[in-house]
C-alpha cells in the first residue's frame, strides 16, 4: 500500500465534477494570479528564443485523483510559471532542458526535469501530512520530520483558523498535548501557559515565547492569529535545552505568515460576537433578603414599610444586573501577501474590540505587521519583519482580593439604596467592602500598550550546504497607565490619580552558522550560534489624592492635594553560545545532541551555566526487516535528557541592595525616606536546573489516516531558587538560595485522525491528553511555603507548598458537617480535643491531573463544520464567594442565596448544609466545605461555515460562518465558572503556588460569533 | 571572497559589540548599595526614618498588639476570625498564631533598625552632638521593643548587629535586662532636653526621642525589674529617681509634659491630635495618598475595638469584671462612651439610641450580639469623615473607612506620675510629693476631691497597691 501511494504517475481518469470548497478558493488566486504572470511575462528580457523553448502541458492531481487547481507551475530560478485550471490542467512554455517546480499549499513540491518538448506530465500532488521531509521549526533552524529526535509538539493554523479565536494563547488550550492554558477570563487579561506543570515556587513558569526566532517578552499577546502559520511547543529537554537558561518552562516556537511566490491573496475576515454569561448565582431578592434578615434578628431589621417597598420593587438592587451585561466582540482582519521567486511580501492588520460581560471592562487592539523576504543575490537572502501593536484595556484588574468587585457585587446588601443623599455610592450593611459598582463605574483604570518587533536577518550562502544567518532584533514596548477614582465612590472616599509609564526595551542578536550535508546514507545538520541579549526597563510613575477639582481627571498632577513620585531602572544580559548536531543514518537512526552556555548578569558570581542534552529517535517502520509490514507506518521511538535551567530572578537580587522604606512622622503631606538592609547579598546563588527524560512513541495506522504520539516525560527541578526565610529574630524577610526539587512526571499524547476522506466528505479529527503528576520533594529549609492569602482575615493561609505536594495544594480544616446545635464540626487532626491550627491539612488541588481536548472538522460540500471539545479532571477550585455568601463572617456578615436560606440550620435543621448564624462556632474558609470539585468538560467551540465560491458571488469566496463559544460546561462546580479563578498577583512567589482561589473569578462567557471571510 | 569578508567583517563586528567583560556586569542605577551608606548627615537621618517608620509599623494596627490582650480590660469574641486574640486573650497562643509572629516580627524589625544606626553611626562624619542623637534614637528604640518582647515571651535571642545568625541561643532575662538597661542609661544619658527643628519637633510634640522619654521609659524598665520575674527590689528607688527626674523636668520647663485637665482630652483626637501628656507618642495620619500603608492608625472603629453587630470588626470588647469594678467618673465616662457606658445604636432598628450594651430588645434577644461593654478611647479619631467624632458625646455614628489620624501614646504623663509614687511607696515611704502625684489622677479621674490620696497614705503597701490598680484603669498606652 504504502510503496503503491508514493506512486508519482496517475493515470486516473479525470471524471468532471462540482466544484469543491477548495476549488473555489483557488479560483479566486488562479484569476489573480493570472493576471501577476502575464504582467511578469511581458516584462520578461527576450532572453528566451523560441528555438530553445519547449512546450510542457500537464495535468495535477491529488492522491484521490482530484484535480488540484491553481496549482502554481515555474520554472525554477525564473519568474515564468503558471497556474492550473479548473481542471487541474496548465500549458507553459520553458526554456530547454529546465526544471519545473509544482507546488500547492499544503501539498508537497515536486520536480520535474523537462528534457523534451511537448511533454505532456501527469503529476500527482501528495498532502503534506503524509511527507515524511516535512519540516519541523525547533530552536535556532528546522529539521526534517525524520531526524526529530525529541518532543516537539505542532500546532498548525488549520486547528484554530475557522473557530473565532482573539488570542493565539487561547487556541493552545486543549490543542497541544502537554500543555495547560488558564485563562483569567477577562477582556485582555492574563493567560497563564505552563508546559508539563509548573518547576518553580518562586520564579515565573511561564514557557519562553519566540517568535521567528526572536525572544518575546511579552508573551504572545498582541499577535494577529491570522497572521501565524504554526506554533511549534518544545516540551522535552532535547529541544528545549538549546535555550539553555531560558528554556526549563518550555519554549512556544510561534512561525509566522510570509509570502509565497506566485500567490497573491487578498483576504478580508469580519466577525462579531455576541456574549452573556452562562451562569448565574441564585440570589435572595431583596425582599426575600430583607424577609430572611428579620428572621434572623427579629427587631433589629427591617420596618414594614421598608418591606412593603422591596417585595414592590420601589426599592431593591439585583447586582448581578448591575454588574453584567451582554458583551460584544468585533474582529477584523486584512491580509495581502504575494511576490515572486527572489522577493515575497506579507502584509496585515487586525482590529479587535472587546466590551466584556463585566460593565466597563473594554480591550482594543490594533496591529499591522510588514514581512519581506528578499534573494538580494545568490548568496544573501534577507527578510525584514516588522510589527506593530497598541492596545488599549479599560477596567479593574480582577486579581484575588477582598477588593474583587465581582466577589464584593455577589455579596453585597441587595436592599440598600445605591447613592447616598449627597449622590455618592453607598455602601452596604452587613458587608466592609466598598460598593461593587463604584468599583467599576466611578473609577477608571487604563492601560495603553505600544509595542513594536521587528528584525533584520541576513543569510549567506557560504559554501554548498553552510549558511551563515545573523538576526538582530528589537522587541520594544510602553506600557502607560492611568488611573482614577472619583470621591463619589464611596461616603468616606477621596479622589485619587495615577499614571505611570514603563518602558522594555530589549536588543537580540543572533548570528548563527549552519551546515547541512548529506553523505550517501548520513545525513547531518551542524549548527553553531552566538547571541547577544540585552533588556532595560524605565519606569516612572505619578500619582496623587484628594483632586481639587475632579473633571481634570487623571490628566493633571497639580491637582492633587497630595502627590506621589516614583522612577526605576533595571537591566539584564545574557550571552549564550550554543551548538547542535544531527545526525541521520540511512532515515533509520538519529542521534541529537545540543550543549548551550549561558552568561546572565542576575548572578554575581557564577555567571555562566551549561546546558546539555543528548536524544536519539529509531524509524522502526524504515528497517528493512519491516519492510513488507505495512499494517503500521512511520513507527518511531525517540528518547531524551537533558539539563535546563531557569535564571528567571529580578536584577541585582544577589547584591544585597540596600531596602528603602519611608515614615510620614505623622504629616499628611510629607514623606521622609531612608534605606536599611532588607536583603543579603547572596554571591553564590545560580540557575535553577531542571533534568528532564523523555521516552515517546510515534506510529500511524490504516494508511497513516490514524496517527498516533505518546510521551513519557520525567522533570526534576533542582537547586530551585527559593526564598529562604531570614529568622524572625534578624528583622525577617528572606534571602535566595538554591534549595528544593521539584518533580513533574506524566503522559502526554494526540492522536490525529483524518477519519473520511472522500470527494464530499472530509472529516479530521484530532485528540490531545496530558496527564500530570507534580509532587514537591524538597523546600530546602522551609517545611511548608504558604501562598498569598487571598483575603486578609478572611482566608489566611489557603494554599500551600509542602513536600509530598503538588504545587497549588488548598490547605485547611476538613469539614465533617453540622452538629445537633447547629455548629461546624470539623476533624481534630491532632487530637488535642480542640480545632486550632494544628489540625489543618491539604484539602485539594487547584491543578488538573488529566486535560484534554477533541478538535474536530467536518466538511461537506460547500459547509464547513469545526467543534472542540475540552476538559480537566481532578481540578479543585476553594469557593470563597460561595463562602462568603452562605454564612456569617465579618467581611460578609449576611447570606446572599437562596441555597444559603433554604439550608441554613436555623431554618432547616434537617437538612442544613450550612451552620446556624446565631448558635456563634468556627467558620473556616479554608475548609473542605467549600472546596469543590471543578472537573469540567466544555465544548469550547462550535462552528458552522458555507462558502459561496466566486463563481456565485462574482468578485471573492465568501465564507459564512456562526460560532458559539462555551456552549456548554458539564460540572459539579457550584460557582459561575470552574475555570475562572481570580489571578493572585504575587511578585514574590510564582503564581501557580496561591492559585484555584475562586474570589470573584471573571467568568468565561458563551459567545456567539457571525463571521464572514472573503478571499478575493 | 567579497562574502567572505564581509561575512568574516560581520561577525568580528557581533563578536566584539558583545564579549566585552561589561556586558554581564550589573549596574543598578537608582539603588543602594551597602557600602556607598552611612556617608552624611542625611543618610543617618535616612536610618533613622526607616526607624520610625518600623516603630510605626509595630503598633498602627491590632494584629501587631494582639499580646496585649493578655491584659485583663480586654477580651475577645468567640466567633470567625478572632482566634489570633482570643489565644492570647486565654493565655494559650498557637504556634500558627499569625499575631503572634506580627509582634514578634514588627519588634525585630526596630531591633534591626536601630543594629543598623547603633553600629554604624561612628562612621558618619558629623558632630558627637549629631551623632549622639542619631544614636540615642536607635538605642531607645532598640531597649523599648526589648521591653515588649521580654514581657511577653521571656527568654528570646538578644541581636545585636545586622548580621545573620542561625545559631542564635536564647538569652535569659536577666541578659536581656540588663541590655535594655544599659541602652537606656546610655540614650538619657547623650539624648538632648528638647528638639527645635522639624521633623524632630513638630505640632507642639517631639517625633524623636528626647532625654525625658528615655528616662520615663528607664522608670518603667527599673520597675519592671524590681518585680516579677527578677524581684530586684531595690530597683523601685531607682524607678522612683528616674520617674521624679521627669516631674523635675516638667517643673524646671525643661520638658513640656503636662496632665490634661479633662481626662477625655487625651482621646478627642481630631479636637486634641497632639496632647502634651504624651511622654512618648507617635503620630499618624490619615491624610495621604499611601493609605492603609501603616503610617495611618487602624486602631479605630472599623479595625478595632468595637460591635460587629453595631459596624466594627470586633477584634476587641472590654472585660466586663474590668467594667464592674472600675468606679464611675469623668474617666469612665470617657473610656467607655457617655452616658455611664451607654452605646450608640449605629444600625438598624435601635439607630441612634442610646442603651445599655447587655440590654435586650422586645423578643429577648441582645440588641448587640456580643454583649460586652465597649472600648471607646480609641474610636475618637474615627467618624464619617475622621473628624466627626469630635467629643465622646457626639452621637454621630463611626462610618469610616478604616484609617484613622491618631496619635498614639506609649508613655504619658499621668503614668510618669503614678510610677513615680508608687515606686516611691515600694522603695520604703510614702512622701509628700508621691501623694501629690497620685491626688492628681484621682482629681481627673473622679472629680476634685473625691478620692483622697492622704486615705491611703499610711501603709506603703496599701498605697502602692492603689497607685497600681489606678495605673490599670488609667493608662490606655500601648508601650
Amino acid at each position: 500500500m504504502l510503496n503503491q501511494r508514493k506512486q508519482t504517475l496517475n493515470f486516473n481518469i479525470m471524471k468532471r465534477r462540482k466544484l469543491n470548497v477548495s476549488k473555489m478558493l483557488a479560483l479566486g488566486l488562479l484569476i489573480a494570479y493570472s493576471t501577476h504572470i502575464e504582467a511578469n511575462i511581458s516584462n520578461e528580457p527576450t532572453g528566451i528564443q523560441q528555438n530553445n523553448t519547449y512546450k510542457v502541458s500537464g495535468i495535477i492531481t491529488d492522491t484521490n485523483g482530484e484535480p488540484v487547481i491553481g496549482a502554481s507551475i515555474v520554472e525554477k530560478g525564473t519568474s515564468n510559471g503558471t497556474i492550473t485550471d479548473l481542471d487541474g490542467k496548465f500549458v507553459l512554455e520553458v526554456s530547454a532542458g529546465a526544471t519545473l517546480n509544482i507546488s500547492y499549499i499544503g501539498y508537497k513540491s515536486q520536480e520535474v526535469k523537462i528534457d523534451r518538448n511537448g511533454l505532456s506530465l501527469k503529476l500527482t500532488l501528495k498532502e503534506d501530512t503524509e511527507t515524511l521531509d516535512e519540516v519541523v521549526v525547533v530552536g535556532y533552524g528546522t529539521v526534517r520530520k525524520a531526524d526529530l529526535a525529541g518532543s516537539v509538539a505542532v500546532m498548525d493554523n488549520k486547528s484554530f483558523k475557522d473557530q473565532p479565536v482573539t488570542r493565539i494563547s487561547e487556541a493552545l488550550q486543549g490543542r497541544v498535548s502537554g500543555v495547560q492554558v488558564e485563562n483569567s477570563g477577562v477582556p485582555g487579561g492574563d493567560i497563564r501557559i505552563r508546559v508539563r506543570g509548573a518547576n518553580s515556587v518562586n520564579l515565573s513558569n511561564e514557557p519562553l515565547y519566540v517568535v521567528d526566532g526572536i525572544v518575546r517578552e511579552g508573551g504572545l499577546s498582541g499577535l494577529n492569529t491570522d497572521d501565524i502559520k504554526s506554533i511549534q511547543v518544545l516540551k522535552d529537554a532535547s529541544s528545549t535545552a538549546i535555550y539553555g537558561s531560558r528554556g526549563a518552562n518550555g519554549v512556544v516556537l510561534v512561525t509566522t505568515k510570509t509570502g509565497v511566490a506566485g500567490q497573491t491573496q487578498i483576504t478580508f475576515d469580519a466577525s462579531v460576537g455576541v456574549s452573556n454569561v452562562y451562569k448565574h448565582y441564585d440570589m435572595l431578592s431583596p425582599y426575600e433578603y430583607a424577609d430572611a434578615y428579620n428572621f434572623w434578628y427579629p427587631g433589629n431589621g427591617y420596618s414594614d414599610s421598608e418591606l412593603e417597598a422591596l417585595r414592590t420593587g420601589k426599592k431593591g438592587i439585583n447586582w448581578q444586573d448591575e454588574m453584567f451585561r451582554s458583551g460584544l466582540v468585533q474582529n477584523y482582519k486584512l491580509a495581502l501577501s504575494g511576490g515572486s521567486e527572489k522577493t515575497q511580501y506579507y502584509v496585515s492588520a487586525n482590529y479587535v474590540n472587546e466590551q466584556g460581560v463585566l460593565r466597563y471592562s473594554d480591550n482594543e487592539r490594533y496591529s499591522a505587521r510588514v514581512n519581506l523576504n528578499s534573494e538580494v543575490t545568490k548568496w544573501l537572502t534577507v527578510t525584514t519583519d516588522i510589527q506593530f501593536t497598541h492596545g488599549v484595556r479599560n477596567g479593574n484588574t480582577y486579581i484575588a482580593s477582598k477588593g474583587n468587585p465581582i466577589f464584593n457585587s455577589l455579596n453585597y446588601d441587595p436592599t440598600m439604596d445605591m447613592f447616598t443623599e449627597d449622590g455618592k455610592y453607598n455602601v452596604g450593611k452587613n458587608t466592609t467592602g466598598g460598593n461593587p459598582l463604584a468599583a467599576i463605574e466611578a473609577t477608571d483604570n487604563e492601560l495603553r500598550t505600544y509595542a513594536a518587533t521587528g528584525n533584520l536577518s541576513l543569510r549567506f550562502k557560504i559554501i554548498d550546504g553552510l549558511t551563515f544567518t545573523t538576526t538582530n532584533a528589537f522587541d520594544y514596548q510602553d506600557n502607560k497607565s492611568y488611573s482614577f477614582s472619583s470621591a463619589k465612590a464611596g461616603p468616606t472616599a477621596i479622589s485619587s490619580m495615577g499614571n505611570s509609564d514603563a518602558f522594555r526595551m530589549m536588543l537580540q542578536s543572533t548570528n548563527n552558522f549552519t551546515y547541512m550535508k548529506k553523505f550517501g546514507k548520513h545525513n547531518l545538520t551542524a549548527t553553531a550560534v552566538w547571541e547577544a541579549t540585552s533588556t532595560e526597563y524605565r519606569n516612572m510613575n505619578i500619582g496623587g489624592n484628594n483632586l481639587s477639582t475632579e473633571a481634570v481627571g487623571w490628566w493633571n498632577v497639580n491637582m492633587a492635594g497630595t502627590k506621589t513620585l516614583g522612577n526605576s531602572y533595571s537591566r539584564e544580559t545574557l550571552l549564550s553560545g550554543v551548538g547542535r548536531v544531527i545526525y541521520n543514518y540511512n532515515d533509520r537512526y538519529t542521534l541529537t545532541a545540543t550543549f548551550r552556555a549561558d552568561g546572565s548578569s542576575k548572578f554575581s558570581k557564577n555567571k555562566w551555566g551549561y546546558f546539555p542534552s543528548i536524544a536519539a529517535a529509531w524509524d522502526i517502520s524504515n528497517e528493512p526487516f519491516l519492510e513488507d509490514f505495512h499494517a503500521i507506518q512511520n513507527m518511531k521511538l525517540r528518547a531524551s535528557y537533558g539539563i535546563i535551567g531557569n535564571q528567571g530572578i529580578s536584577s541585582y537580587s544577589t547584591l544585597g541592595l540596600l531596602g528603602q522604606a519611608y515614615t510620614n512622622y505623622g504629616t499628611s503631606s510629607q514623606l521622609y525616606y531612608g534605606y536599611w538592609p532588607t536583603s543579603l547579598p547572596t554571591p553564590d546563588v545560580t540557575w535553577e536546573k531542571t533534568k528532564q527524560f523523555d521516552l515517546g512513541l510515534e506510529f500511524a495506522v490504516w494508511n497513516q489516516r490514524l496517527s498516533f504520539s505518546f510521551d513519557y516525560f520525567y522533570k526534576r527541578t533542582v537547586d530551585c531558587l527559593m526564598q529562604e526565610p531570614i529568622p524572625g529574630y534578624n528583622g525577617g524577610g528572606n534571602y535566595l538560595a538554591n534549595v528544593g526539587r521539584i518533580d513533574n512526571k506524566g503522559i502526554d499524547f494526540s492522536i490525529n485522525a483524518r477519519l473520511i476522506q472522500t470527494k464530499d466528505w472530509q472529516w479530521n479529527s484530532t485528540l490531545t491528553g496530558t496527564y500530570l503528576k507534580n509532587e514537591v520533594k524538597s523546600l530546602g529549609t522551609n517545611e511548608y511555603i504558604y501562598g498569598k492569602t487571598p483575603a486578609d482575615k478572611m482566608a489566611d493561609e489557603s494554599t500551600i507548598v509542602m513536600p509530598g505536594y503538588s504545587i497549588g495544594s488548598f490547605y485547611g480544616y476538613i469539614w465533617e458537617g453540622i452538629s445537633e446545635d447547629g455548629k461546624n464540626v470539623y476533624a481534630d487532626l491532632n487530637n488535642n480535643g480542640s480545632i486550632d491550627a494544628g489540625d489543618r491539612t491539604v484539602i485539594g488541588n487547584a491543578n488538573p491531573n488529566f486535560t484534554f481536548g477533541w478538535n474536530n472538522t467536518v466538511n461537506y460540500k460547500n459547509w464547513d463544520l469545526s467543534m472542540f471539545l475540552t476538559g480537566a479532571f481532578g481540578m479543585d477550585r476553594m469557593n470563597l464567594v460561595r463562602y462568603a455568601m452562605s454564612t456569617s463572617i465579618s467581611d460578609a456578615s449576611f447570606i446572599n442565596t437562596k441555597e444559603a436560606y433554604e439550608y441554613n440550620w436555623d431554618v432547616n435543621p434537617e437538612n442544613a448544609k450550612f451552620a446556624s448564624l446565631l448558635n456563634g462556632g468556627t467558620n473556616y474558609a479554608n475548609s473542605t466545605q467549600w472546596v469543590e470539585n471543578a472537573s469540567y468538560v466544555r465544548l469550547a467551540n462550535l462552528s458552522i461555515g458555507y462558502t459561496f465560491p466566486k463563481s456565485k458571488t462574482k468578485f471573492a469566496d465568501i465564507r459564512l460562518s456562526v460560532s458559539c463559544q462555551n456552549l456548554f460546561t458539564i460540572t459539579k462546580y457550584k460557582g459561575m465558572d470552574p475555570t475562572a479563578s481570580a489571578f493572585t498577583d504575587d511578585s514574590s512567589k510564582s503564581v501557580d503556588v496561591s492559585s484555584g482561589v475562586d474570589i470573584g473569578g471573571y467568568p468565561t462567557p458563551r459567545t456567539f460569533t457571525f463571521g464572514v471571510k472573503m478571499n478575493f | 571572497m567579497k562574502t567572505k569578508i564581509f561575512i568574516s567583517a560581520l561577525m568580528a563586528c557581533a563578536v566584539a559589540m558583545t564579549s566585552c567583560s561589561d556586558f554581564l556586569t550589573e549596574d543598578p542605577k537608582g539603588q543602594m548599595v551597602p557600602e556607598n551608606y552611612f556617608t552624611s548627615q542625611n543618610d543617618l537621618d535616612g536610618a533613622i526614618n526607616v526607624l520610625y517608620a518600623q516603630v510605626q509599623y509595630s503598633i498602627n494596627g491590632t494584629h501587631t498588639l494582639s499580646p496585649n490582650w493578655m491584659g485583663d480590660d480586654l477580651t475577645a469574641l468567640t466567633s470567625g476570625n478572632k482566634d489570633v486574640y482570643r489565644e492570647f486573650d486565654s493565655y494559650k497562643v498557637n504556634d500558627n498564631n499569625a499575631d503572634s509572629k506580627s509582634a514578634w516580627n514588627t519588634n525585630y524589625a526596630i531591633i534591626k533598625a536601630a543594629n543598623f544606626i547603633i553600629n554604624n553611626v561612628e562612621k558618619v562624619p558629623i558632630s558627637e552632638e549629631e551623632a549622639n542623637i542619631g544614636k540615642g534614637q536607635a538605642l531607645f528604640w532598640r531597649a523599648v521593643a526589648y521591653f515588649k518582647l521580654v514581657r511577653w515571651y521571656g527568654e528570646i535571642p538578644l541581636i545585636l548587629t545586622t548580621d545573620l545568625d542561625f545559631n542564635v541561643k536564647k538569652s535569659t532575662i536577666a541578659q536581656i535586662y540588663a541590655q535594655i538597661c544599659s541602652d537606656l542609661e546610655e540614650a538619657e544619658r547623650i539624648l538632648p532636653y528638647a528638639y527645635t527643628s522639624s521633623p524632630r519637633v513638630a505640632d507642639g510634640l517631639n517625633n524623636y526621642i528626647n532625654k525625658g522619654a528615655a528616662q520615663a521609659v528607664l522608670a518603667a524598665v527599673y520597675m519592671a525589674r524590681a518585680g516579677y520575674p527578677l524581684n530586684e527590689a531595690s530597683y523601685y528607688s531607682k524607678a522612683a529617681q528616674m520617674a521624679k527626674a521627669v516631674i523635675d523636668g516638667v517643673a524646671s520647663n525643661n520638658y513640656y509634659y503636662k496632665l490634661e485637665p479633662n481626662y477625655k482630652d487625651r482621646f478627642m483626637y481630631v479636637s486634641n491630635p497632639y496632647s502634651q501628656e504624651g511622654v512618648v507618642a507617635i503620630k499618624f495620619n490619615k491624610d495621604n495618598p499611601w493609605g492603609w500603608s501603616g503610617l495611618d492608625s487602624w486602631n479605630s472603629v472599623c479595625q478595632a475595638y468595637e460591635s460587629v453587630t453595631n459596624g466594627g470588626w470586633g477584634d476587641a470588647v472590654g472585660e466586663i469584671k474590668y467594667w464592674k469594678e472600675m468606679p464611675e467618673g469623668p474617666r469612665k465616662d470617657a473610656i467607655y462612651g457617655s452616658d455611664g457606658g451607654k452605646i450608640l445604636v449605629e444600625k438598624n432598628a435601635y439607630k441612634d439610641q442610646l442603651i445599655d450594651w447587655y440590654q435586650k430588645d422586645n423578643n429577648g434577644a441582645f440588641i448587640l450580639n456580643e454583649c460586652h461593654p465597649m472600648f471607646r478611647t480609641l474610636l475618637y479619631g474615627g467618624g464619617t469623615d475622621g473628624s466627626a467624632m469630635k467629643d465622646y458625646n457626639d452621637r454621630e455614628y463611626t462610618m469610616n473607612n478604616g484609617i484613622c489620624s491618631q496619635t498614639l501614646y506609649l508613655v504619658s504623663y499621668s503614668e510618669v506620675l503614678l510610677w513615680y509614687a508608687e515606686a516611691q511607696a515600694r522603695s520604703g515611704s510614702v512622701n509628700e510629693e508621691a501623694k501629690q502625684c497620685l491626688q492628681k489622677v484621682l482629681d481627673r479621674a473622679y472629680g476634685e476631691g473625691v478620692d483622697k490620696a492622704e486615705n491611703y497614705s499610711n501603709d506603703p503597701t496599701t498605697f502602692a497597691n492603689k497607685c497600681l490598680k489606678e495605673h490599670g484603669y488609667e493608662v490606655r498606652d500601648i508601650m
